[in-house]
C-alpha cells in the first residue's frame, strides 16, 4: 500500500508524535510505500522514506495552505492519509481526503486542545476531566472546534484505549463504531552507562503535585510501612502546587530520611528510578496513564494502581500487577507489605507484564494491529 | 602588552571602579565582600571576551544586603558594552520566563534590585548558596543533573513564526552558516596569533572539513534553547533545582552547543562524566544526534583554542607557559573528538599538574572558591 503519515511534529522535535513517526516509517517500510509530510525546517533521514517537509516559518494560514498543497502533491497513488492528530494537519488531510478521495485514518494520541489548555496554564484538569467539562479561551475552543470537524469527517479514528473510545465519542458527537482501539507501543528503554539496580523496599510515585491525587495518603503509608520495614524509602518526582503541603507533612512526620521528592526529571533518570524501585504506584489521575503503566512494565518494575476502566485494560490484578479498590493509606499498607514480603509473587507480576507488552504493547503488536486496519479500509 | 601589564590595567580598573561602586551600594543598602573571588587570578583574561551576549566590561561582585544580611551578586558596569550586557541578561531572563513554547525553564536567581546611579547600571540578585557544587555530587547525580538541564534547553524549540519573532529580538539565532563562519574566524585569529604552530594549523584544517562536510547536521539540530558557556560555575544545584547565573549566554542555536561546552569543560574535570554523556547520546539518540555532538565540541573548542591563543603575546612567564599548555591539550582534545576516541587519561593528569604548577595563587585560590578544584 501507498500511505502517507501527516505529522505535526517530527525529528529533531523531541515532543510526540515525532519519536514515535519516525518509528512507525521505519516499521512500516518494509512492507508499504511511505511518504512522511511534517511541518519541519531540517528532518532527520529515513532510508526508503520519503521525507516532504513543510517550513513551520511562515505565518499560520500561509503555512497551512503549503501543507495542504504539499499533501496534495504527495497523495498520487496513495491508498490512505495516516494523520497523526493536530488541527495543523487534520484539516489539511481531511481536505485532501475530500478532492482525492483518498481515505483518511486520525490516530488520537492527546487530545489537543487539552494540551494547549495546559501549556497556557488554563487547566489543571486531566485529560479525561477536561474533555467532560471543558473550557478554555478562544484559541483552544477552536481548537476543539477543528478536531470536531476533523475527526467527523475521517473514515475512522484510532484511540490508545477502550477507556478513550468513551471519552472521545462523548466529547466529540462521534460514533464509537468509528472509533478503533490501536494500543500505543512502548518508548525506547534508555540505554544508561550504570546500572540500575533494583534497591530493597524502594518506591516510586511519579505524577503531578496536585491536591486532587491525594498524595498524603502514600505519606502516611510510609509512616506505617517503617513499623514492620525501616528501610521503606518513597520517592516522588514530579511537580505541582501541593509540593510544598506535601513536604510539610513529611516534616511534620519526621519523614525526611524516607521521602524525597525529586521534581522534575529527565528521561534517562525517569527510566532509572523506575528500574531501580521496587514498586511503583500508579495514579490513574496520571496524564498519561497507557503509557506510564507500559513504561513500568518495560522496566519490570511491580505496579500498584487502582481498579477502574482505564486501568483495567492494561492490568490484570493479580497477573501484571495489583489493582486496588481504593487510594487509602491502609488498603495501601496492606497491598505495599504484602509484595514487600513476596519477593516470587513480584516476580510473577513482573513476568506478566513483560507477556502483556509482548501481547498487547510491543511494536509488532501495533504494526501488525495498524495493517489490519490499513487492509480492512483498501479500496 | 604582556601579562603584568594587562593584569595591572585589569586590577586598577576594578581598584577604581570599587572606589566608586562602594559608597553607590552604600547608600542603596548593600555592603560588598572583602574578598572578591570573581575578578582576581585570571579573570583579566577573560574580560570583555565573550561569543555570545556582548562583550563589555563589568564587575560580577558579591556582598549582602544590610537589612537583613541576605548574600548578593551585583552586576555593574558603567561601560557602554557592559550596561548593554547587562541589559540584556535581565531582558532574556524575562523573555524566557514568559515564552508560552518553552514547557520547562530554569530557576533563576530573584532579582533584588536593576537601577541607574549616576553613569552605572547596577542588577542586584541573590546570592544561590550551594551546599554541595556540582563537581561534588556523585558521578550518577551529575549525569542526571547534567541531563536533566540539557533537556530543559531541548525542550524550547523555536520552529514557528511567531516563535521566531519572540526569541529573535532577545535571544538571537545561530545557524549553520554562523557556526561555520565563526570557526573560520577562530582558525584564522588562532593560526595568526600562533604562526609556527602546525599541529594548531593542521588539527583546526581537519576540524575546520570536518565541520563544513557537516553542516546539515548543525543545521538539523538548530533552532533549539542553547547556552554557550554552559559550565558549572554557570550554574547553581539547590536540593535538586537548577539555578541558571548568567541568562546573557543564552540564544537559539544547535542543541549540542551548550552539550559540548560542558562535555570539554568535563575533559578535565570530570572526564568519567564526560564519556558517560558522549555514550548516553550515542546509545539513546541515534548517529545524527551524536555526530551534531561531536561537532559542537569541535566548534567550541575552536572558541577555547582562540581564546588561548589570543593571550599568548599579552602573557610572560608562568602564564605564557600556562597558555601553550593548554593550547597543547586542547589540540589534543579536538583531535580526539575528531577521531572519536577517549582523551588519554594520561594527558589530563599532566595537564593537571601543570595547571597547578603553573597557576598563580591567586587563580588557585580563585578556582577553590569556586569549587573548581
Amino acid at each position: 500500500m501507498k500511505i502517507i503519515i501527516a505529522t505535526p511534529l517530527y525529528p529533531p522535535d523531541i515532543a510526540e508524535p515525532a519519536p514515535y513517526v519516525k518509528e512507525l516509517a521505519k516499521n512500516l517500510r518494509h512492507k508499504h510505500d511511505i511518504t512522511v509530510v511534517a511541518y519541519a525546517n531540517n528532518p532527520e533521514k529515513i532510508s526508503r522514506v520519503k521525507i516532504v517537509a513543510v517550513s513551520k516559518r511562515d505565518w499560520l494560514p500561509v503555512r497551512l495552505i503549503k501543507y495542504t498543497l504539499a499533501l496534495y502533491k504527495a497523495s498520487k497513488g496513495t491508498d490512505v492519509i495516516y494523520v497523526q492528530n493536530g488541527p495543523s494537519v487534520d484539516f489539511p488531510a481531511i481536505i485532501v481526503g475530500k478532492i482525492t478521495g483518498i481515505n483518511v485514518i486520525i490516530r488520537f494520541s492527546h487530545d489537543k486542545a487539552w494540551e494547549r489548555a495546559v501549556q497556557l496554564r488554563l487547566t489543571d484538569k486531566n485529560q479525561e476531566e477536561f474533555l467532560k467539562y471543558s473550557n478554555g479561551n478562544l484559541q483552544v475552543r477552536l481548537i476543539m472546534a477543528l478536531q470536531k470537524f476533523a475527526f467527523r469527517q475521517a473514515l475512522l479514528i484510532t484511540a490508545p484505549s477502550v477507556y478513550l473510545t468513551t471519552i472521545i465519542a462523548n466529547a466529540y458527537k462521534i460514533e464509537k463504531k468509528r472509533i478503533i482501539v490501536l494500543y500505543n507501543p512502548p518508548e525506547k528503554e534508555q540505554i544508561l552507562p550504570f546500572t540500575s539496580a533494583i534497591i530493597p523496599y524502594q518506591i516510586l510515585i511519579h505524577t503531578s503535585l496536585i491536591k486532587e491525587k491525594k498524595l498524603q495518603e502514600i505519606i502516611y503509608a510510609v509512616l506505617l510501612l517503617k513499623k514492620d520495614f525501616p528501610s521503606t524509602k518513597l520517592i516522588v518526582a514530579g511537580i505541582g502546587q501541593e509540593e510544598t503541603n506535601l513536604k510539610k507533612l513529611v516534616q511534620e512526620l519526621d519523614l525526611h530520611d524516607s521521602v524525597s521528592f525529586i521534581g522534575h526529571v529527565s528521561r534517562a533518570e525517569s527510566w532509572h528510578i523506575r528500574k531501580s524501585s521496587q514498586i511503583y504506584l500508579q495514579n490513574p489521575k496520571n496524564e498519561d496513564t497507557p503509557c506510564d503503566i507500559i513504561n513500568t512494565f518495560v522496566a519490570e518494575t511491580t505496579l500498584i494502581t487502582i481498579k477502574n476502566d482505564m486501568t483495567s485494560e492494561a492490568v490484570v490484578n493479580g497477573e501484571s500487577g495489583i489493582l486496588t479498590e481504593n487510594w487509602n493509606r491502609s488498603e495501601l499498607v496492606s497491598v505495599i507489605s504484602q509484595l514487600f514480603k513476596d519477593h516470587e509473587m513480584r516476580k510473577k507480576l513482573s513476568g506478566g507484564g513483560q507477556r502483556t507488552l509482548s501481547e498487547k504493547f510491543s511494536w509488532e503488536t501495533h504494526i501488525h494491529n495498524l495493517n489490519l486496519i490499513l487492509e480492512s479500509i483498501k479500496k | 602588552m604582556k601579562t603584568v601589564d594587562n593584569k595591572q590595567i585589569w586590577d586598577e580598573y576594578c581598584k577604581s571602579e570599587l572606589k566608586v561602586i562602594t559608597p553607590i551600594l552604600s547608600k542603596l543598602g548593600f555592603t560588598l565582600d572583602q574578598i572578591q573571588v570573581h575578578i582576581g587570578g585570571e579573570r583579566y583574561l577573560m574580560a570583555i571576551k565573550r561569543d555570545v551576549g556582548g562583550g563589555g566590561k563589568k564587575l560580577v561582585l558579591t556582598g549582602h544586603r544590610n537589612i537583613d544580611g541576605k548574600r548578593v551578586i551585583i552586576k555593574i558596569s558603567r561601560d557602554i558594552a557592559g550596561i548593554e550586557e547587562i541589559k540584556h541578561e535581565r531582558k532574556c531572563r524575562d523573555v524566557l520566563q514568559n515564552i508560552n513554547f518553552a514547557y520547562r525553564t530554569f530557576f533563576s536567581p530573584e532579582e533584588l534590585l536593576f537601577t541607574k546611579q549616576k553613569s552605572h547600571i547596577i542588577f542586584i540578585t541573590t546570592y544561590i548558596e550551594e551546599r554541595t557544587a556540582f563537581l561534588q555530587h556523585s558521578m550518577q547525580d551529575q549525569f542526571f543533573l547534567a541531563m536533566r538541564a540539557f533537556e530543559v534547553q531541548e525542550s524550547v524549540h523555536a520552529t514557528t513564526s511567531s516563535h521566531t519573532k519572540i526569541i529573535s529580538k532577545t535571544f538571537g539565532l545561530t545557524s549553520a552558516k554562523n557556526y561555520l563562519d565563526s570557526f573560520d574566524m577562530f582558525e584564522s585569529e588562532s593560526k595568526d596569533s600562533d604562526p609556527n604552530n602546525n599541529d594548531l594549523a593542521l588539527t583546526f584544517n581537519k576540524a575546520n572539513n570536518f565541520l563544513h562536510q557537516n553542516k546539515n547536521i548543525i543545521e538539523q539540530y538548530c533552532d533549539f534553547l542553547t547556552h554557550s558557556d554552559f559550565v558549572p560555575h554557570n550554574l547553581r544545584v539547590v536540593d535538586r533545582d537548577i539555578y541558571l547565573l548568567d541568562y546573557s549566554a543564552l540564544h537559539f542555536g544547535n542543541k549540542y552547543e551548550s552539550f559540548g561546552r560542558f562535555s570539554n569543560y568535563m575533559a578535565i574535570y570530570n572526564p568519567e562524566l564526560r564519556m558517560a554523556l558522549f555514550d548516553y547520546v550515542k546509545k539513546n539518540r541515534g548517529e545524527e544526534e551524536y555526530l551534531s555532538l561531536r561537532l559542537m565540541c569541535i566548534y567550541k573548542l575552536g572558541f577555547i583554542l582562540k581564546f588561548h591563543t589570543g593571550t599568548l603575546a599579552n602573557t610572560a612567564g608562568n602564564m605564557n607557559e600556562l597558555s601553550k599548555e593548554r593550547i597543547g591539550f586542547w589540540i589534543h582534545v579536538m583531535e580526539s573528538v575528531l577521531d572519536d576516541k577517549p582523551v588519554p587519561e594520561e594527558l589530563v593528569k599532566k595537564h593537571h599538574q601543570a595547571l597547578s604548577s603553573l597557576r598563580s595563587e591567586e587563580e588557585i585560590r580563585r578556582q577553590k572558591e569556586l569549587k573548581q578544584i
